[in-house]
């Protein structure tokens, strides 16, 4: 048993803090203009689709009132779609509809409403009725995914994700966030999901946090969660490290979900990843940034850095293997 | 997925930083604002040369009138001063609306005075004072119309046995010089008047038959005295009202005299009279035993003020003539006369204790006084204390007042002993010594009002007690001791108990020893400043008091200069708790507002106060939600909700008298709404859990921030010590660059640190 002195002094070494990503990383590495372009979830989609990143297609763009019309008819032309609020946080103002049933349209929920509600919330977006700051928005018509069917088992309540930390544009640390039941759907931990630790070599779990306490099993489904592999892992880690050459921000998260039919893409991009991917990993971040030299990863293709990032993590689990 | 521990704080901070500035304005402005209307309450005051004017008219007793008739009167006072110094003053009584009689009107005219009129409940006092050098004036004119009923008060039905005074109308039970509810005499007469008597009534009637009908009515002095009048058999109109009020309170009846005219048409007066009010269950019942009205008063009475007082007070160098020109006028003539703004309705404002508070004056006077001392505590003397510094101070032949109430939040106790002061100034300038004594340092800016109103204290020496640093305690004792120029200023820096203190006083005063010899007896170590120790203070010090002092004349308060100061230094706890400890709360200074907030109410109310609004507000926003409007529009509704439910507070806090509740207009709306807006987006976003715990959070760190500015005598530290704002800079400047765990985050990555690993493939 290690006593309390000696967990301090571990955390001291390996967490990295609040404090500290807020001066050296974000202050340091991320520009404010960099910033508010992916506070702006359609201009970022425009941005990464430009560099050939796959994202979820945009069927329309409405800024003003005046647009709505334009959403109608957009509206008819597809069953399922989701609509949200391009500067929205917290995923409120998502509307997830999953298809149609005679004139009506049927939410991922359940619940059925008609084309003139979703007419109406667009309005309300645009009105900023979800936007925290700001008291204009625009409202974004976006391609639904659909959970492919490895990750789907694991999440019976909503779309799993795939948080991928990429610093000096090397990919350094990855989480998977399965929704429950009690997360009300959403992937976010602190609502309730769950935090599954990925190996970055290999795309495995490796640990799991539900409410900050280690877990094996889904709390839902019982599924075991060791048992995860992530499809379409070095896809997925090539996608991270190329997305920082389409934006140049020098430490971000990247949130990818694997949809059924087109694969892994990029749905948010954000400035400010939280840190508990530490817990979900087990791992503390510092170690692995003490590896890492902004110097060395300069000149490196996205290739090449995402070879960076396994071998850091390849030499830091060596070092602290006992 | 956003970091959850900081989205609510950058997106609060989008909002607030730049706003920051002005919300504080917005604050203080509230507070200076709150700090001008704090209703008064003020004690009765006393002064300098005292005009009695109750020589009395004789009359028999009356029947009640079958029939109540009104009329209509012109009462013209007015007052020759000859040529005097500016800031030679004049005080003078003023009749009040009430339910005997209404002033329909009044006109002030006095050309070269400066007037202004203060409520002290039950009375209203006009000050003139003589302005500038080159215009003094000589006159003064105060004429009212007024219209008065006969009036015929219903005595309760009430046992003698029953008849409990309350706290309040203890008070009226009291002895003065005049009237010696104490004396044998009076106490044994009394009693056998009434031996027969079951109802307060009769107890009355049969102490007011002797007064009216075997006092034999003679024009007298007005300084007559109730044992006097006793004695002798006879007496004075006013005379006669002490003896009846000596009487009734002796047998526990509360009675107040008042004085007032007696109006006939076209007559000049000079003379008042004066008749007995007795408090029977909720009514005040007037008793004239020199006119012989019993329970009711006549047309003609004109109550000009309640209370043994004199009706005129002045400065010692002026001599004075006055004179009362009645005219009985017709009801239109009455009512058409120009408007001035009658002080009934200001009457009724200033009616409601500020705070629920009561203070309460006892005071002893000697004919040949060798000295005077005026003593002002926050605190609740008991009797016990009480008397005996009463009855050692007739012994001393030294005259005291002593002025106490208790009070509970720290800013209604600063504002409140100010106007206590500046209530009694008269009283304080003659005083030899003044000593003012609370439980924190409020005793500190008590008297800086005198170094407001510019008075020279001469040799007079000053005692100030309370709790405070010895430091801070030099300098703004030397704020005040360089305005007012006094004798010396003794620092008493800790809670001492009054009666060591008066002792310590009265071996000063009497046999001249130095106050630090006798104190020591007490355990008190006063430290004395003069001339000598000012000089000593270095020319930082000397200009930081300057400072002060120019603003306390230019009537600046210091609290708000407090107030100022002190913010940074709670902004950087602030900083010290999210970076250290990593507390995070709604926006990154909201606690500090609210914190400010909590000052005028006190903690207990200032959290409960919080919670209510922002659950209130919470459930209002939730409502909004369907609305789906935009912030801007959300955070408008917000805010006529925090209105609403502020103003909703403060009729609670006056119906049932809840001081704290009262000032709740202190809470900044703008915050308030902002916390109750980020309590709905971060449950939207994080879940209600964790809104909870962060509205848990700002009301924390709030406490956090009141406890170390209410505890650690902060803002005067800060005042007396401006420097030390450098090393609240500095601190923040630290902790800017602290790249450390916070505290809670060890916490929140123990598991981390545990023996469990990863799982073995
Ligand atoms: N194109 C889509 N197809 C299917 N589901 C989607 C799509 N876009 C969003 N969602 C659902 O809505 C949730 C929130 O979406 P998104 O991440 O875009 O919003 P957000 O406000 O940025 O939330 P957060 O900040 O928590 O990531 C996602 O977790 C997902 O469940």
């Amino acid at each position: 048993m290690a006593t309390l002195s000696e967990k301090v002094r571990r955390i001291r070494r390996e967490v990295l803090g609040l404090n500290r990503r807020n001066q050296q990383f974000m202050a340091h590495l991320n520009p404010a203009p960099l910033v508010a372009l992916v506070d702006h979830k359609a201009r970022t989609k425009d941005v990464l689709a430009e560099h050939g990143l796959p994202v979820p297609e945009t069927l329309g763009r409405y800024a003003h009132q005046r647009d709505l019309p334009r959403l109608t008819r957009n509206v008819d032309q597809h069953n399922d779609f989701v609509l949200k609020p391009a500067r929205g946080a917290g995923g409120e103002g998502v509307m997830v509809i999953a298809g149609r049933s005679n004139d009506r349209l049927v939410k991922a929920s359940g619940a059925s409403l008609h084309v003139r509600d979703v007419v109406s919330h667009a309005a309300d977006i645009i009105a900023g009725a979800f936007s925290l700051s700001q008291s204009r928005d625009e409202a974004l018509l976006e391609r639904r995914l659909v959970a492919d069917r490895v990750l789907g088992a694991f999440s019976p309540g909503g779309i799993p994700d795939v948080r991928v930390v990429v610093i000096h544009g090397v990919p350094i640390m990855a989480m998977l966030r399965l929704p429950t039941v009690a997360s009300d759907g959403r992937a976010n931990l602190h609502m309730g999901g769950v935090g599954v630790g990925i190996d970055l070599p290999t795309g495995r779990a490796v640990y799991a946090v539900w409410r900050d306490q280690e877990i094996a099993l889904h709390p839902d489904n019982q599924q075991p969660l060791a048992s995860i592999r992530i499809p379409f892992w070095s896809d997925i880690l090539l996608m991270a490290s190329r997305s920082a050459d389409a934006i140049a921000l020098g430490y971000f998260g990247i949130d990818v979900v694997i949809d059924a039919r087109l694969g892994p893409a990029i749905l948010e991009v954000n400035a400010r990843p939280g840190l508990s991917i530490q817990l979900a990993n087990h791992r503390g971040l510092r170690p692995l940034l003490a590896r890492l030299n902004p110097q060395s990863a300069a000149g490196l293709s996205p290739a090449a850095r995402v070879s960076l990032g396994i071998e850091i993590v390849e030499a830091t689990e060596r070092e602290t293997a006992p | 997925m956003t970091d959850p521990s900081l989205a609510p704080a950058s997106a609060s901070k989008r909002s607030s930083r730049p706003a920051a500035a002005l919300k504080l304005l917005t604050l203080l402005a509230a507070l200076l604002g709150a700090a001008a209307a704090l209703a008064q309450v003020d004690p009765p005051p006393t002064a300098g040369v005292e005009v009695f004017t109750g020589a009395g008219e004789g009359a028999a007793p009356h029947d009640k009138p079958a029939k109540l008739t009104t009329t209509y009167w012109r009462v013209e006072l007015s007052v020759k001063v000859p040529k005097s110094q500016p800031g030679a003053h004049v005080q003078m009584l003023l009749p009040l609306s009430d339910d005997h009689q209404e002033i329909v009107s009044r006109r002030l005219d006095a050309d070269g005075f400066r007037y202004h009129d203060e409520l002290v409940p039950p009375n209203l006092l006009g000050i003139w004072t003589v302005a500038a050098a080159d215009r003094i004036g000589t006159q003064i004119d105060y004429d009212v119309n007024v219209a008065i009923h006969d009036t015929v008060v219903e005595i309760p039905k009430v046992a003698l046995a029953d008849l409990k005074p309350s706290d309040e109308e203890r008070i009226f039970l009291q002895a003065s010089p005049l009237v010696q509810t104490q004396d044998p005499d009076i106490r044994r007469k009394a009693r056998e008047l009434i031996q027969d008597a079951h109802t307060v009534e009769e107890a009355i009637w049969a102490l007011f038959q002797q007064t009216a009908a075997f006092v034999r009515a003679v024009p007298g002095e007005a300084k007559e005295d109730a044992a006097a009048v006793l004695r002798k058999g006879s007496g004075s109109n006013t005379g006669k009202a002490r003896l009846l009020t000596a009487m009734m309170r002796s047998v526990g009846i509360p009675a107040r005299l008042v004085g007032g005219l007696k109006l006939e048409d076209s007559t000049k007066k000079r003379a008042t009279i004066a008749w007995v009010e007795a408090r029977i269950g909720t009514a005040w019942v007037p008793f004239d035993p020199g006119g012989g009205y019993f329970g009711w008063l006549p047309t003609q009475y004109l109550a000009l003020y309640r209370q043994d007082l004199p009706l005129i007070v002045h400065s010692a160098s002026i001599n004075l003539e006055y004179d009362f020109l009645v005219h009985r006028i017709r009801r239109d003539t009455a009512v058409g006369a120009a408007p001035e703004p009658t002080p009934a309705a200001k009457q009724r404002a200033a009616a409601a204790p500020v705070a629920g508070q009561l203070v309460r004056t006892t005071s002893s006077y000697v004919e040949r006084p060798v000295a005077s001392v005026v003593m002002i505590a926050d605190e609740d003397v008991s009797d016990e204390v009480a008397e005996r510094i009463l009855a050692e101070a007739r012994e001393a032949e030294i005259n005291v007042v002593l002025l106490h109430a208790p009070f509970e939040s720290r800013y209604f106790r600063e504002q409140y002993l100010q106007r206590l002061v500046s209530n009694n100034l008269a009283l304080i300038r003659g005083a030899h010594v003044l000593l003012v004594t609370t439980h924190d340092d409020a005793s500190l800016y008590a008297l800086l009002t005198l170094g407001e109103k510019e008075m020279q204290l001469g040799d007079m020496r000053i005692v100030i007690a309370g709790k405070y640093p010895d430091s801070v305690g030099r300098v703004l004792g030397a704020v005040l001791y360089r305005m007012v120029d006094a004798g010396e200023v003794a620092l008493v820096n800790k809670p001492a108990r009054l009666l060591g203190l008066w002792e310590m006083v009265r071996a000063n005063v009497i046999n001249g020893v130095p106050m630090a010899e006798e104190a020591r007896k007490w355990n008190i170590t006063p430290t004395v400043l003069d001339q000598r120790v000012y000089e000593d203070l270095g020319w930082w010090r000397k200009l930081v008091i300057g400072a002060w002092s120019r603003a306390v004349r230019a009537q600046v308060p210091l609290q708000a200069l407090n107030l100022i100061l002190v913010l940074p230094v709670i902004a950087a706890i602030i900083v010290i708790v999210r970076t250290l400890i990593g507390i995070e709360t709604f926006g990154t200074f909201s606690p500090v507002i609210v914190a400010l907030a909590f000052l005028t109410t006190g903690l207990q109310w200032g959290l409960a106060i919080f919670a209510v609004i922002v659950s209130i507000g919470a459930a209002v926003r939730l409502l909004l939600q369907r609305a789906r409007l935009h912030l801007v529009a959300r955070l408008g509704i917000l805010i006529a909700v925090v209105a609403a439910i502020m103003a909703g507070l403060t009729v609670v806090g006056a119906s049932f008298g809840i001081g704290p509740l009262m000032n709740v207009s202190i809470f900044p709306m703008v915050i308030m709404s902002n916390v109750i807006e980020n309590f709905t987006s971060s449950r939207a976003q994080f879940g209600t859990r964790e809104a909870v715990r962060l509205t848990f959070n700002t009301m924390l760190l709030a406490a956090i921030c009141y406890v170390a500015i209410e505890t650690t005598g902060l803002q005067s530290l800060l005042l007396s010590f401006p420097e030390l704002l450098i090393g609240a800079i500095l601190i923040d400047v630290g902790l800017g660059k602290w790249r450390g765990l916070r505290l809670l985050e060890y916490r929140r990555f123990l598991g981390l640190a545990e023996k469990s690993d990863r799982w073995q493939r």
